[in-house]
């Protein structure tokens, strides 16, 4: 009976994803009406001869994406969930596309990316070959809690015949499976970049996770990313198996060593020092795959140009540089926010950082703004700064509180008003650095609307 | 005169920007021209309020698997504890630190840790989903408003309730009677920066160490305040 539940599904997705494909209704709306069909059609599908899935807090879709391409690279075809969902539906989604009508897949190898609060419904379907824990942190408060949580969400569904793929640096994540599963490390070495103290506003492990003892930590990459060892009981991450080194910032390379004898120098993408991390995680993946050491330094040569959630665009002279802030996400949003220290000249910030689906989603819950790190809006060249949306009273009172100088502060609870203003007082000698919450998307493609009409009528008045 | 703010165990209490009290404690005063510390005393090391030098104590809320370890520790200044909350010392417990003085915790496993049984509630954790709340409660006719990020509700008797919910539930689902308010001693199940959002009780915390405080909240979280609590109760 459940086989037959399991073909009508795979045939009724199909029919749902050619049909819903047009309208864009193609990466979720399978997976859901297949799971109302056949509940446990996850654990059906004949999975490929490897499966590996990638989660934790930061990172997950630039991994997966990354080690799809090197896969694919080495000649296997490989299945991913890129464009859906990265929960069990969009999980679903992905896999009927690339199934027969038995629900064997075609593909060489499964990349999948999951949600670190699905694992429940996914590793008890099936077993992943290779699971990679990117980080754990403190995410946004209303989904995820605390990362403890999210800790004993994936630890409790771990089956002894994963491989887990951990980061050295990570003291939370990097306990996962511990006396359970098979687990190889990867880690980055001390950079120049490190410090001593933590100097991020959050440090989501603080104590000892073994004794509770204050734990000391060798140096810090950023937050609580580092090398922790504890001086009470000797805790310590085991030994990595892949270790980046030599990471050079200015030229954007670095050296990753493998306890095989591996040794690449391999490129990253300028100023996103995660990166590192990705790809070294991604190269521990590829390398258990058995994919040759010449196709991973080949396939990644082309990616450090790549830019991800950033994006620099000029109107007239006008320069909007906008970046994606996840939401609610407090590491996301002081790492990026970094950026302006980082660069020259004069700057306006626009912050679209709170939640522009409030009145939908239901009142926010701002407490991860009193996380993140707004220092460097304190710096002298930061002129201007917006703050758009129904909590930026909340915003403005929190920056007050960290110091941020208030006579800089322009609050707009309406977003067609803060572009109104922001396009007549744009100044040509000033970027304008712009972070957003994904669902804030609709408002800079609001703003560049305005600035494009705006280029457009300085042009013709020049004329 | 300086206040002396300390925070109790900032390594486990600081899960959802519940830093943010201490400093907009910091702030209020210093904006008032009254000089203000904050002392943070780690685990294992003796707290600044068992000798009487902490004139507002602050305790967060933390990870199940923490606030074990935090009682057991807690355990050992019951006593001083205890009498500060009778000799009126201000003190505020947010999150699941208020659970830290009612009677037991009971897991999900139906096993239970001892409290310090200051009150008579007792604290059940469910397993899985945590429960998220935007509130606003009445507070001697001032309008309190929190979040919530909980993974446990109170049951049982509480003869001293800090506030009568208007939006939002109490200490559990079946009743508006929400957190612990005796003599200075102020505990609630609200999660994060609860201060902040609350400038008149802020100010009302400060009055009770220093009754000649008259500052004024600074810029703008009155108006952030005001449309909330608007939004809220509509």
């Amino acid at each position: 009976m459940g086989k037959l539940r399991f073909l009508i599904s795979i045939i009724v997705g199909k029919i749902v994803y050619a049909i819903g494909k047009p309208f864009g209704k193609s990466t979720n709306l399978p997976g859901i009406i297949m799971l109302k069909i056949c509940p446990d059609a996850l654990a059906r599908f004949k999975m490929p001869e490897k499966t590996v899935c990638v989660t934790g807090t930061n990172g997950k879709t630039g991994t997966s994406n990354l080690l799809t391409h090197i896969i694919r690279s080495s000649g296997k075809t490989v299945l991913n969930n890129s464009k859906g969902s990265n929960m069990a539906p969009g999980l679903v989604s992905a896999l009927v596309t690339d199934s027969d009508f038995s629900g064997k897949i075609k593909s060489d190898v499964a990349v999948l990316e999951v949600d670190e609060r699905s694992s429940q419904f996914i590793y008890t379907r099936f077993t992943p070959d290779i699971i990679l824990c990117t980080n754990l942190f403190r995410d946004s408060i209303m989904r995820n809690g605390h990362s403890e949580f999210i800790f004993d969400k994936i630890n409790d569904y771990l089956s002894k015949d994963t491989t887990l793929v951990l980061n050295g640096n990570d003291g939370i994540s990097g306990l996962l499976g511990e006396n359970v599963c098979e687990r190889v490390f990867f880690s980055v070495e001390r950079t120049e970049r490190s410090t001593e103290k933590c100097e991020d506003t959050v440090c989501d492990l603080i104590a000892c996770p073994k004794c509770h003892k204050k734990l000391d930590y060798e140096y810090y990459h950023y937050n609580h990313i580092g090398r922790p060892v504890c001086k009470e009981c000797g805790f310590a991450l085991p030994e990595s198996s892949f270790t980046a080194t030599d990471v050079d910032f200015e030229n954007g390379t670095f050296r990753v060593i493998g306890k095989n004898g591996e040794n690449m120098i391999l490129p990253f993408q300028k100023g996103n020092f995660f990166n590192v991390f990705n790809i070294t995680g991604a190269v521990a993946v590829c390398r258990l795959l058995g994919v040759s050491e010449e196709v991973i330094a080949g396939s990644t040569q082309d990616l450090s140009s790549k830019t991800g959630r950033f994006d620099d665009e000029k109107f007239g002279g006008a320069e909007i540089i906008s970046m994606l802030s996840k939401n609610q996400n407090p590491i996301s949003c002081s790492q990026s926010l970094k950026y302006l220290d980082g660069a020259d000249g004069e700057k306006d910030v626009v912050l679209l950082i709170t939640d522009s689906n409030d009145a939908v989603h239901g009142h926010e819950d701002i407490s991860w703004l009193y996380d993140t790190d707004f220092s460097p809006l304190k710096s002298e060249s930061v002129k201007n700064i917006y703050i758009g949306g129904s909590r930026c009273y909340d915003t403005a009172a929190c920056l007050e509180i960290k110091g941020v100088d208030v006579n800089k502060l322009k609050l707009f609870t309406d977003y067609s008003h803060l572009c109104r203003d922001l396009c007549e007082n744009v100044s040509e000698n000033r970027k304008t650095v712009v972070y957003f919450e994904l669902y804030a998307t609709r408002i800079v493609k609001m703003i560049k609307e305005n600035m494009t009409e705006r280029a457009v009528k300085i042009g013709e008045n020049r004329n | 005169m300086k206040i002396v703010i300390e925070i109790l165990y900032p390594e486990f209490n600081n899960l959802f920007g519940d830093r943010g009290n201490a400093e907009y404690l910091k702030a209020r005063l210093e904006r008032a021209g009254r000089e203000a510390e904050i002392i943070e005393t780690y685990m294992f090391s003796e707290p600044n309020f068992v000798n009487g030098k902490a004139d507002i104590l602050l305790i967060g809320p933390c990870t199940e698997k923490s606030q074990l370890t935090e009682l057991s520790e807690l355990k050992k200044y019951a006593e001083a504890l205890k009498s500060r909350i009778e000799n009126g010392g201000v003190t505020l417990a947010t999150g699941n630190a208020f659970e830290l003085f009612g009677k037991y915790i009971e897991n999900p496993k139906g096993e239970k840790t001892e409290c310090l049984g200051f009150f008579p509630y007792y604290a059940k954790q469910f397993s899985r989903l945590r429960f998220n709340d935007n509130a606003v409660g009445d507070f001697n006719g001032m309008k309190i408003t929190g979040f919530k990020n909980l993974l446990s509700h109170s049951y049982g008797e509480n003869p001293y309730p800090f506030l009568e919910m208007q939006k939002g539930i109490g200490m559990n689902k079946e009743t508006k009677a929400e957190g612990v308010h005796k003599n200075n001693f102020f505990a609630t199940y609200h999660t994060g920066p609860i201060l902040p959002l609350n400038p008149d009780f802020t100010s009302y915390l400060i009055k009770l160490c220093d009754e000649s405080f008259d500052g004024e909240p600074l810029s703008f979280e009155k108006t952030a305040y005001d449309m909330r609590i608007k939004e809220l109760l509509g």
